[in-house]
């Protein structure tokens, strides 16, 4: 190929850059810099480019070796299983968690409880400002299976409290997080939220707390429902 | 929805074409990406990890990162092949660096290579795969050893140009000059229509 004359030889170096990132062998630091590089310089990302095919031919200069069927029928196996449970609602294992907790779920003699479901803003911004009286207890939230990253704490004050929640799980447009009381088996629903960008979200759980053993978090339909339709993804035990 | 093309149909469905029926999660549409590529992908990550139930775990893991879409395809930025390859490739590295053992086929030896038993012929690709392999390795063996070295140690030993250049005990310069000259040659050759005619559409 033709070299172009009259280069920096900032670009020179580059250049040699090029070939040990396409194979993967540059620190990071510097694959960083390369990228910022690339950003505003055609004549490398053309050079990239052109490099990569070579690249792309190294794995097939090995051995070629047959995978073992039992790889082909694992992989499968799994696989059409996860296609099946995508297609059915996951409606089974919904109601396992509830029902394995011993959880009947409560349910309104009118629609006047659904006023207790407040979005956040309104209450929690009021609860957080609140002088803290001294007796506040902060609780860790737990992780359940289908959500492992989300984490929260419940600051607790007497009957109410504030639920700070980080890494909660994206949520469908149609979608909102509602905070249960758990008491004795039965669950009481409490407040709805939906996390900023960053999946983060305060929520106040404006009473109920008093004698209560859980707080629960569970994503419904926008709107709130009167019983969850889904296992929770946060708890907080109270005792 | 719209009608489920029949196994029969989707082999003779472009790599792109299965991937969209992949990302909706048609399982059959699965299948046959694996038939096709599940070969290179186990060979590449034996290559690398120099064992076979650690080959067998890397090539699972990368094929279900691929059908759970935490891997996403963009032809934009290439072929399907190259794509998975790419996952097995990195998957395997990780793999050899979690298990604290080294990886066997790192020794500065090509014969090591050549260790390792072919699968039994079974079907026209397979042997055609094969033979490109072999085709392409011995292309490979064209360039000279301490540039095929560098390139080598890099792709399937997943070391950085410094750690390569104090395994060799030769200035980072000249690690990253021989790895540029050593693609380099190879991509000319790939232009030049190789190896003896294959087309680049052909295999690549």
């Amino acid at each position: 190929m033709s070299e172009r004359s009259g280069e920096s030889l900032g670009h020179e170096e580059l250049r040699d850059d090029l070939a040990a990132y396409a194979l993967g062998a540059l620190e990071e630091r510097e694959a960083e810099r390369l990228r910022a590089h690339l950003e505003g310089c055609d004549d490398c990302r053309r050079r990239l480019r052109w490099l990569e095919p070579a690249v792309d031919l190294l794995p097939r200069t090995v051995e070629q070796l047959e995978p073992p069927a039992r790889l082909r029928e694992s992989l499968l196996e799994t696989v059409r299983g996860e296609a099946q449970a995508a297609r059915e609602p996951p409606r089974p294992a919904r109601e396992s968690w509830w029902s394995r907790v011993g959880v009947a779920v409560w349910r309104p003699a009118t629609a006047v409880a659904a006023a207790v479901m407040l979005v956040i803003g309104a209450v929690a911004g009021y609860l957080i400002g609140e002088p803290n009286g001294g007796g506040t207890t902060t609780l860790q939230a737990q992780a359940m299976p289908n959500a492992p990253k989300a984490r929260g704490t419940l600051a607790r004050e007497g009957n109410s409290g504030i639920l700070r929640v980080q890494g909660m799980p994206t949520l469908a447009s149609n979608q909102v997080y509602e905070v249960w009381v758990q008491r004795g088996g039965k669950l009481e629903p409490s407040s709805l939220f939906v996390p900023r960008k960053d999946r983060s979200a305060e929520a106040a759980v404006p009473g109920g707390l008093d004698g209560a053993d859980a707080v629960l978090v569970t994503k419904e339909p926008r709107g709130g429902s009167m019983q969850p339709t889904s296992s929770p993804v946060l708890s907080v035990q109270l005792n | 929805m719209r009608s489920k093309p029949d196994p029969e149909s989707l082999q003779r469905l472009a790599d792109e074409d299965l991937m969209t029926l992949v990302d909706e999660k048609n399982s059959d549409a699965f299948a046959v990406v694996y038939d096709r590529h599940g070969g290179a992908a186990y060979s590449l990550a034996h290559r690398i990890v120099g064992e076979a139930g650690m080959a067998e775990d890397v090539t699972q893991e990368a094929f279900l990162s691929i059908w759970r879409s935490t891997a996403r395809f963009d032809a934009a930025r290439g072929s399907v092949r190259g794509w998975v390859l790419g996952i097995v490739r990195n998957r395997a590295i990780d793999a050899v660096r979690r298990s604290a053992r080294p990886a066997p086929k790192l020794d500065l030896d090509d014969d090591a290579v050549l260790e390792t038993q072919p699968a039994e012929q079974r079907t026209d690709a397979e042997a055609i795969r094969r033979e490109t392999a072999g085709r392409l390795r011995e292309a490979l063996g064209l360039l000279p050893r301490e540039q095929s070295q560098v390139i080598e140690l890099a792709y399937f030993g997943g070391f950085s140009h410094s750690e390569i250049a104090e395994m060799l005990g030769a200035p980072i310069g000249t690690i990253k000059g021989r790895m540029r000259l050593g693609l380099e040659k190879i991509r000319a050759t790939l232009a030049e229509g190789f190896p003896e005619g294959d087309a680049p559409g052909a295999y690549l």
